[in-house]
């Protein structure tokens, strides 16, 4: 089946210059924090933590998301955090390109790579390294300090694990399933 | 869920015909065309009924293709080879020369928790803690393993390390001074002795594997008459203590044995993945050539079915100005249903597709389905960009010849049709299948491909350089239940 075409209406959303659409229901702290890509979609009451950042004077951003990515409803995004050499600390969130996340899944993974689909209801769990075309299904949770290579498929368990390699296409059908979803999410 | 699932001929062409049976390479003439699909159409259609029938078909994203012999491939029909090994935690790369000396896995300090299967890192205890003097020993030993999920230390089982690298290889020597470690090398020996001996003994390699000659075997093994020489352990761990048996039973018989402390439990390396390479198993060309690095995600060679043939799609709505489609179904035995295809076509030339029923008599389905043929236009990476572009089909257009009738929709590369479904009779999940013929004209490697010999006959026909390719397979329609 193709995906359906998602009709909002155009007050809900924001738009930027770049083609973002940002629910107004969502909650994004520290906006100046958060890069968003480019012709990414944020639902409704989507939650992404800008405000947790490094401490110390710093200019990197906290949450980096790429194009085309696209973040369910209730979804919760906040960076990771750790007590290194006595200095608690939050470490940067960083989300590739083509990356859907389902709705009520949880995220504080140190990155994820692109061509990533993770289900709903999901825990990422802190500082997980996700790489480039995966796709965890739905209500897994990802223990923290994990590493889930290239091509699998992440089954819920628990414990989650690898249960798949997916095939060597798996990149071009993500890409096109999220260029096709944010052609068809529309406005009245 | 409907879906649409290809089929690939290999697996009913090895059941039925020595040889590959996707003789349905033709040359381009229209008229050719015509007698070849007849020809086609009269070969058995696979019975979705068949429990095996879910083997043979499969969704075309992962099927392969094969543009040396211009056929279909699916994952039992390729040769898969290894193309480098890396660790899945530390995305290491692995020198194939080293795999086996490491026994699989990885030689730096990737360990699986032995209780919850989660990664163990190494920590440090500082040497000031009371708790490492008197487990060291004289000697203070500050790493060791940890699982961050549910706790476990590797201090439990007496593991600690001096130094935070190279704890594999200490983990190695301390397993082989084991006596299962010394058992199990040495049956491994003893028996690759013994395959040796009566490979070299048997008169022919044919006899060994014929069933007669596995009968005669156990029928000797039976009878202690084996001609094998008997094995001695070098330590006792083979035999299992009546002590330990005990234990064991006692631990069974507790109700929360998992949550006692199990010296025995210990962390395993953990096992290295291999990226593939995949060859056509007919004609040896490759299909799949994987960068070897861990990080990369890229290929050398990738042909995918998918960008050769045409995608078939279930849509839910044509575009934003046509009213939405009606769900497929619900299928009653002997009312009409339509149905709406859409064909993309991947190719940067023109594609003519045709798009024929199966035989009444095969199917649980009666389509009202004329041989129908349409050209899709080809992909251009424009489409992508212009989203109202203004291509729709004129009403003259709809109502046009007799084989245009089932075209519902033209936009981009990408062409709609519309078929009528009546079932015959209640299906958990009704399955259509149909046959489809697309042609089109490769001026791509031509002067390569001339001289193979799958490629001359499709070569022979036209005069100018390149090929005119013409692929043909059943798709599947699974619509769901019908009642």
């Amino acid at each position: 089946m193709e995906p359906a075409y998602t009709i909002y209406r155009k007050s809900e959303f924001i738009e930027t210059d770049t083609g973002n659409k940002v629910s107004r229901r969502s909650l994004i702290s520290g906006s100046q924090n958060i890069v968003l890509g480019g012709k990414t979609i944020v639902h409704s009451n989507c939650t992404i933590r800008g405000d947790l950042r490094r401490a110390g004077p710093t200019h990197q951003a906290s949450v980096l998301i790429g194009r085309f990515c696209s973040l369910g409803e209730a979804s919760v995004l906040r960076p990771p955090y750790k007590t290194y050499k006595g200095v608690f600390s939050y470490y940067p969130l960083k989300i590739g390109d083509h990356v859907e996340i389902g709705r009520n899944s949880i995220i504080e993974a140190a990155s994820i790579g692109s061509y990533v689909r993770i289900g709903a209801n999901c825990v990422i769990g802190r500082f997980t390294i996700i790489k480039d075309c995966c796709i965890i299904e739905d209500g897994t949770v990802v223990a923290p300090n994990s590493v889930i290579p290239s091509f699998s498929l992440l089954s819920a368990g628990p414990p989650a694990k690898i249960s798949a390699q997916l095939p060597e296409s798996i990149q071009d059908v993500i890409e096109a399933q999220s260029k096709d979803k944010y052609a068809k999410f529309v406005p009245v | 869920m409907p879906a649409v699932l290809y089929h690939c001929a290999c697996s009913s062409a090895a059941m039925r015909h020595p040889e590959p049976a996707h003789s349905l390479e033709m040359p381009g003439g229209d008229g050719n065309k015509n007698t070849g699909s007849c020809s086609v159409l009269v070969s058995p259609v696979d019975d979705p009924q068949l429990p095996s029938f879910a083997l043979r078909v499969s969704p075309l994203e992962s099927l392969y293709y094969c543009d040396h012999c211009s056929s279909v491939r699916c994952t039992r029909c390729v040769v898969e080879e290894p193309a480098g090994y890396h660790c899945p935690n530390c995305l290491f790369d692995v020198p194939t020369a080293s795999v086996r000396s490491e026994k699989n896995s990885c030689a730096r300090n990737c360990f699986h928790c032995p209780q919850c299967t989660h990664v163990l890192s190494v920590v440090e205890e500082p040497s000031d803690s009371s708790g490492g003097a008197d487990e060291g020993g004289e000697q203070h030993l500050p790493f060791s393993l940890s699982c961050s999920l549910c706790c476990w230390s590797s201090r439990e089982i007496g593991w600690c390390f001096e130094k935070a690298t190279g704890i594999s290889a200490h983990v190695e020597r301390l397993r082989a001074a084991s006596d299962r470690t010394k058992e199990h090398a040495a049956l491994l020996d003893h028996w690759r002795s013994v395959q040796r001996a009566s490979a070299s003994s048997s008169s022919s390699a044919s006899a060994i594997h014929s069933a007669a000659a596995f009968k005669h075997r156990l029928a000797a093994a039976a009878s202690k008459d084996t001609g094998v020489p008997e094995y001695r352990s070098p330590t006792s761990a083979a035999a299992v203590g009546d002590a330990e048996r005990a234990q064991m039973a006692e631990l069974m018989s507790l109700e929360n044995a998992d949550c006692l402390s199990r010296p025995d439990l210990l962390p395993q390396r953990i096992r290295l993945h291999m990226k593939l390479a995949r060859r056509c198993r007919e004609c040896h060309h490759i299909l799949i050539k994987p960068v070897p690095k861990a990080q990369a995600t890229q290929f050398k060679i990738q042909l995918m079915a998918a960008n050769f043939l045409p995608a078939i799609t279930l849509p839910t709505r044509l575009s934003l100005k046509h009213p939405p489609l009606p769900p497929p179904g619900p299928f009653v035995v002997d009312r009409v249903a339509p149905v709406v295809l859409r064909f993309a076509n991947p190719l940067y030339t023109e594609m003519t597709v045709r798009v024929h029923q199966a035989p009444a008599s095969s199917t649980q389905v009666h389509l009202d389905l004329p041989t129908l043929s349409f050209t899709l236009p080809p992909f251009t990476e424009l489409w992508e960009y212009d989203e109202d572009e203004d291509e729709d089909i004129s009403s003259s257009n709809l109502a046009g010849t007799p084989d245009q009738s089932a075209v519902v929709d033209r936009h981009a590369n990408r062409v709609a049709i519309q078929i009528a479904v009546t079932p015959l009779a209640p299906a958990p999940n009704l399955t259509v299948p149909l046959h489809i013929t697309c042609t089109h004209f490769d001026d791509f490697d031509a002067e390569k491909d001339s001289n193979s010999s799958a490629a001359a006959a499709a070569a022979a026909s036209t005069q100018s350089p390149g090929r005119t390719v013409t692929n043909s397979f059943w798709v599947y329609l699974l619509l769901g239940p019908a009642h």
